[in-house]
């Protein structure tokens, strides 16, 4: 076993799991002793039941996992030499730009922005870029009509 | 009332013209989902999740049973046409289909496919209004640890499902659990995991976990897909031409089958629909099964058996009855679909369970009624009127539908909660999904924990409260049952995963 083995998403996924799952598991034993006066009931019980179950499940997956990267077998993914792209990661910071616009422009000017991005990068091709603000303002249009007219629902 | 007169009147409220136009619309939709491969009717259910909060209970309801009887039905087109199914439970027709396709009879298997699906959803149907009485008589039988050991019963058999993967879908199941126990806890006003912040007291919503596991991690796996390999979908069904006549299914054709094919593999469809976590896939696979050992003809399947495409599409369609046992008499979803459709009961504050049948049955029977129609009137009419347009839907503009989906996802977290910490919630959720899916760990199971993990708390927690504390009350004949029934069906599905499947 390497350390470069632990860097494999196979392997830290399951890692990433057991961390927060152990995380959770210390807040729930800190919130107090699981058997007093009302014993099992204790609002901690069933959380840090769990968490250890998940912990253990973790476990296994890492040391499966870690197991199938020493034999040379390797992810579904990670086989296939599928990788996290720039431009999932411009969709992802699109999400979170969503967010910030809704603060700074409004949500209506925010959700024109994010779809005008989204289908900017969405494509391979950054062609027809007019053509894809016209159509993102259409989207925003049709969406907001959607919810606030036929579903009255008030932004 | 009878319960024939409690059906009639359920028709009555079906055919109000907002709760009919609403069936009509969301079949549509379902459809359209269900035919574009990627998307699923859960998908178009959760997409629909924020807009029920302003529609009256019924209308919604109708909507989803439209979009889940379509959504069962319209991955089959695109299995046969160009051998990519449009759900997962369409993959055992495109076995058979894709053959008749390349022999010049795609529109004739087409017309099976649909003849198969009308009869195998109405059958279910008919099933779940003649099973839900006695259900609700089982149901009343469970007292707090039975329903405590029933939901452990479907946590298990639900991961137990996944074969190989069933310890990451039981931690799909934990970590949907961990997020439901954030906020107030369950039986009593005290905050957990909350670290003082007032926006975690609200605690994870329900709505956003949904739409970040099912729509926003979707979408980045869907950009994960080049033009040019969508283009190439796209053009091979530039030039197909379907026509209407050739999807009439020939008496000689139907004879061959033969009526205990339909009924044997509806039967099959519907009791895996009631088992949590089974879904369309499984029902299919097995009734295929089932069918080739049976024929007359084995040596035809794999080659264009009409009775595979049969088999295989009367159960899943039959899924929609089956499933819908569980969740109604028990509150335990039957697939992914179901426990969404939980979500939108939950949304209006009905809690399913032996009460929903008994004193609320208003809410209930226009559902049967929506998925009735939608199967026997529906299914047909749809497929004679636009049958030889729907293929052309594959080529709908995907930046268009996929910009659509992310805006109307995120506008949808929004629009449910009027919070933004909720669309943080979601989109955090949604990129952590999109990576554990990568991995083959199941989004599913993970709706499923965040669903069922207060109700498995408060019913564990109540039953130890009543028994001071003594865990020998989950040995009641009623609780006990279910405990060996989950004993039972894992050593079943571990033998069962064991068998390969084709797909």
């Amino acid at each position: 076993m390497r350390m470069h083995d632990f860097t494999k998403r196979s392997v830290l996924i399951p890692l990433c799991c057991m961390v927060f799952l152990l995380g959770y598991l210390g807040v729930a034993l800190s919130m107090g002793p699981l058997l007093l006066d009302s014993g099992l009931t204790n609002e901690n019980f069933i959380p840090v039941i769990i968490s250890t179950g998940g912990i253990l499940l973790c476990a296994s997956i890492m040391r499966d996992e870690l197991k199938r990267t020493e034999e040379g077998k390797h992810g579904p993914e990670e086989k296939k030499g599928g990788r996290f792209s720039a431009k999932q990661a411009i969709l992802i910071a699109d999400l979170f730009l969503f967010i910030l616009l809704y603060y700074w422009v409004g949500i209506i000017p925010a959700s024109f922005i994010f779809t005008s991005i989204f289908m900017i990068f969405f494509d391979d091709s950054i062609c027809h870029v007019g053509k894809k603000l016209l159509l993102s303002a259409i989207i925003t249009a049709i969406v907001y009509v959607l919810y606030a007219i036929v579903f009255g629902v008030h932004f | 009332m009878s319960t024939f007169g409690q059906i009639f009147s359920g028709f009555a409220v079906l055919f109000q013209l907002q709760n009919f136009l609403a069936l009509v619309l969301g079949f549509f939709i379902g459809l359209i989902f269900a035919i574009i491969p990627g998307l699923t009717a859960t998908l178009a259910i959760v997409l629909l999740l924020p807009m029920t909060y302003s529609m009256q209970m019924n209308t919604a309801l109708c909507m989803c049973m439209g979009i889940y009887m379509a959504g069962m039905y319209g991955g089959s087109i695109t299995a046969i046409t160009i051998n990519i199914p449009g759900a997962p439970s369409s993959c055992m027709t495109g076995l058979e289909g894709y053959q008749l396709m390349r022999q010049g009879k795609g529109a004739m298997a087409i017309g099976h496919a649909s003849f198969a699906s009308a009869i195998g959803g109405t059958i279910g149907v008919l099933l779940l209004i003649l099973i839900s009485p006695i259900a609700v008589k089982a149901a009343l039988l469970v007292k707090t640890p039975g329903k405590a050991s029933l939901v452990l019963f479907a946590f298990i058999v639900i991961c137990a499902m996944q074969g190989k993967g069933w310890k990451k879908a039981l931690v799909m199941t934990i970590i949907g659990m961990v997020s439901s126990t954030i906020g107030m806890g369950v039986l009593s006003p005290t905050a957990r995991f909350t670290f003082g912040s007032v926006v975690l007291m609200e605690g994870i919503e329900f709505i956003p976990v949904v739409i970040g596991s099912f729509a926003i991690s979707e979408v980045l796996t869907q950009s994960e897909m080049l033009n040019r390999e969508y283009q190439k979908v796209s053009d091979s069904v530039k030039d197909m031409k379907i026509n209407r006549k050739d999807f009439l299914p020939r008496w000689s054709d139907l004879k061959e089958i033969g009526i205990v094919t339909y009924i044997k593999s509806s039967l099959i469809g519907f009791f895996i629909g009631v088992l949590p976590g089974a879904g369309g896939s499984l029902a299919s696979f097995v009734s295929y099964a089932e069918a080739q050992r049976s024929s007359k003809h084995p040596e035809r399947f794999g080659s264009g058996a009409l009775e595979g495409i049969a088999a295989s599409e009367s159960s899943n369609n039959a899924v929609c009855g089956g499933a819908m046992v569980p969740m109604l008499a028990f509150g335990i979803p039957g697939d992914g679909v179901t426990a969404v459709v939980l979500g939108v009961l939950m949304v209006y504050g009905i809690v399913p369970g032996p009460d929903i049948l008994t004193r609320q049955m208003h809410l209930v029977t226009p559902m049967y009624a929506a998925l009735l129609i939608a199967a026997c009137v529906l299914i047909p009419v749809s497929l004679m009127l636009f049958g030889p347009y729907y293929i052309k839907i594959v080529r709908i503009n995907r930046i268009v539908l996929y910009s659509s989906i992310a805006l109307i996802a995120i506008i949808g977290a929004y629009a449910a909660t009027s919070s933004i910490f909720q669309i943080v919630v979601a989109v955090v959720i949604g990129i952590i999904v999109y990576f554990m899916r990568k991995e083959k760990y199941p989004a599913v199971t993970l709706i499923l924990g965040a669903l069922l993990g207060p109700m498995f708390e408060g019913y564990f927690r109540r039953s130890l409260s009543i028994s001071k504390n003594n865990l020998a009350i989950f040995l009641e004949p009623d609780s006990l049952a279910f405990l060996l029934l989950t004993v039972f069906f894992v050593l079943f599905l571990t033998k069962f995963n064991k068998k390969e499947k084709p797909c």
